[in-house]
């Protein structure tokens, strides 16, 4: 199997962390060696898979470029076949988050850490706001971006911002996750967003109270018992990941997205 | 609704001006008690520190050094514990903190820090962003004058003050040495006033009874405003005249009786080289600030029949370029103006050494930086007017 490098991007609050962090799980199952980076300055990828803090890269950065601190220190073994790291960066605002990211990466990169796992997944900051967190797409450290989104206005808004920046900076989309919010006619605006901009619905997340109220508890749904529908999610989300390929996006402008939005308003009115 | 397309093309190669850092240290270099200091990466600080040099002042120029992951995870300690270290080494009146592009972009606010800094020492921190990111170095100076001013409370001088301040001339203006004798010396000797030195070169600001703070304020060089030529600097005859009208009418101040005789007694005396060197058409260049570069293009256009090409740091839109030059750029330099020089086929150059070129010009020093070792000319009044013109004509010959 080639190496897979995937990046996760979607509105803040969508269920990129609970996707990719059960994402690993089951490919851990699997036995595929994953590893999973936190791309996302409030360090919050890790915590559904430890109880304790992991120390972030940046704020060791110092130590790990003099070899003072070894890289396992930031590198945690947290499952057989997972290693999960955080890149960090600073609190609500003061610096730079974005450049965080980028010498975190360029850290990892630099010591080998990125090409020994069959697949790397990059949990990235909701908002793209600055270049840093384009980061895993612009250094080559990506092969495919997949796109969280449920059918919410705000949610598809920052789908196809998402889908249009990724385009520029010569990112290669796999497709779209739907993590479903569970409101009525949630899915006709996720499929038609996704026929409209050649982007493919690869994996569904069926709207899930089970999950919130594991991870209120620090616990990955994939670690809990009898969640069967919500692993059967992520094993057919995992196949795609293992062997998806990437499409071509054509993002809508702001005024396509809210007629597309009121005609499917206008459609379930008449009916 | 429309987009808006950003030109992304840049509109020289080679500019002529540096950062807000350098601008600032233009500015302060020239005022004892005031100690400048850079927040940001260490080479903004030992890149900018000669520029202090100009001034004849030791380039002290302590820097905060940040690295990549103070910028990643904010500075402001950093900075709190910096100002704090420069106080306690050099006990600063003043102490102005420049932020650079790496430390201005995080958008930090360091209004605290500076708050703090006020009440462990009693004792005043300007915080001002001179990344290249808030404008270039002519940008800065107004905004730093105004900071200084405000923190250094100063108020409108009584309108029957006697006593003269040009603020912005900064002894880091090249041929300051050279240039200040020749000032006061035409300002005495054209107007009832008195001479005092401005905010930028020595002023007595911090003693609250000194001349400073009673004299009246007429901002020129780094703070020229560029409202016209009547303010530009006093080169040449006519406009050397033409300025002390100008100072006259701005401060009340009146001119002595004297002064129109003066001036006729050296336009006499410029005559006979001005019709020497109106024959000869001599083409030359100059790069330089406005303040100083525009009135010396008038000079040598008008007054003295030269072909000129021009290229200040910052246009002045109230003046025609047409009216004082042939060829007119705006903050270009080094090896760009160079060429704009040579394809112009100047004989003699006015410029920072980026533009000696010793086997294409003639070369007088004008603008810094100069690095080689040339005497510098003086350029303001009416004597300089005089030697300007014999050594034009030393070029023409």
């Amino acid at each position: 199997m080639k190496k897979q490098r995937i990046a996760i991007y979607g509105k803040g609050g969508i269920g990129k962390t609970t996707i990719s962090v059960n994402l690993a799980l089951t490919l851990a199952k699997e036995g595929y060696k994953v590893l999973l980076v936190g791309c996302d300055p409030k360090q919050d990828t890790a915590r559904l898979l430890l109880q304790e803090r992991l120390p972030t890269i940046v704020e060791c950065y110092d130590g790990l470029q003099s070899g003072r601190i070894p890289i396992e220190r930031v590198c945690a073994r947290v499952r057989e076949n997972i290693t999960c790291c955080e890149a960090g960066g600073p609190k609500p605002g003061v610096g730079c988050a974005g450049r965080g990211v980028l010498i975190a990466l360029d850290l990892l990169s630099q010591r080998g850490i990125l090409s020994q796992a069959d697949v790397v997944l990059y949990d990235v900051l909701g908002d793209v706001v600055c270049g840093g967190f384009a980061t895993p797409v612009t250094r080559g450290f990506t092969d495919r971006i997949y796109v969280v989104t449920s059918g919410e206005q705000a949610s598809l808004l920052a789908a196809n911002n998402i889908l249009s920046g990724m385009n520029s900076v010569g990112g290669k989309t796999g497709g779209l996750i739907f993590n479903a919010r569970g409101f009525e006619g949630e899915e006709t605006y996720v499929r038609r967003f996704a026929s409209l901009t050649g982007v493919p619905i690869v994996g569904v997340m069926p709207y899930s109270q089970r999950i919130k109220t594991e991870e209120l508890n620090r616990r990955a749904i994939c670690e809990a018992d009898g969640a069967v529908l919500e692993e059967q999610a992520m094993r057919a989300l995992a196949n795609e990941v293992l062997n998806g390929t990437p499409c071509q996006p054509r993002a809508l402008t702001p005024d396509g997205l809210y007629d597309m939005i009121a005609q499917i308003g206008r459609e379930r009115h008449d009916r | 609704m429309q987009q808006v397309e950003l030109d992304g093309r840049v509109t020289a190669l080679e500019p002529m001006n540096g950062c807000g850092l350098l601008g600032a240290l233009k500015c302060v270099a020239g005022m004892e008690g005031v100690l400048p200091m850079i927040h940001g990466p260490v080479s903004c600080s030992s890149g900018h520190r000669l520029a202090m040099l100009y001034a004849g002042v030791e380039p002290l120029l302590p820097t905060t050094c940040v690295e990549q992951t103070q910028v990643v995870l904010g500075c402001a300690d950093r900075l709190a514990d910096a100002m704090q270290k420069a106080y306690d080494k050099y006990h600063p009146e003043i102490l102005v903190v420049l932020l650079t592009c790496a430390t201005a972009m995080t958008g930090e606010d360091y209004r605290l820090v500076a708050n703090e800094y006020a009440k462990a020492t009693a004792k005043q921190a300007l915080i001002l962003d001179g990344s290249a990111l808030a404008g270039d170095e002519v940008d800065i100076c107004p905004r730093l004058y105004a900071a200084l001013g405000e923190a250094l409370e100063l108020k409108a001088a009584p309108r029957d003050s006697r006593l003269l301040a040009l603020d912005g001339f900064a002894k880091t203006d090249y041929g300051f040495a050279e240039n200040l004798p020749a000032l006061k010396a035409l300002i005495e000797g054209g107007l009832e006033a008195q001479w005092t030195p401005g905010l930028f070169a020595g002023s007595d600001v911090f003693d609250l009874g000194g001349q400073y703070r009673q004299a009246q304020k007429m901002k020129v060089s780094l703070l020229w405003d560029r409202g016209g030529m009547d303010t530009a600097a006093p080169v040449g005859v006519r406009g050397s005249y033409r300025f002390l009208k100008a100072v006259a009418r701005a401060c009340g101040l009146r001119l002595r009786p004297q002064a129109e005789e003066t001036r006729r007694a050296y336009e006499d005396q410029l005559l006979s080289l001005a019709r020497e060197l109106r024959a000869a058409a001599l083409p030359v260049a100059i790069e330089g600030a406005a303040w100083y570069a525009y009135p010396l293009a008038d000079y040598l256009k008008n007054d003295l029949g030269c072909r000129v090409l021009l290229s200040v740091d910052r246009a002045a839109d109230a003046i025609r370029w047409q009216d004082v030059c042939d060829e007119f750029y705006e903050d270009t330099g080094r090896f760009e103006l160079v060429e704009l020089m040579r394809d112009f086929g100047a004989k003699l150059v006015f410029g920072s050494s980026n533009v000696q070129q010793d086997s294409s010009w003639d070369y007088i020093p004008f603008y810094q930086p100069v690095w080689r070792v040339v005497n510098p000319m003086p350029l303001l009044g009416y004597d300089a007017a005089i030697a300007l013109a014999r050594r034009l004509l030393e070029a023409v010959s």
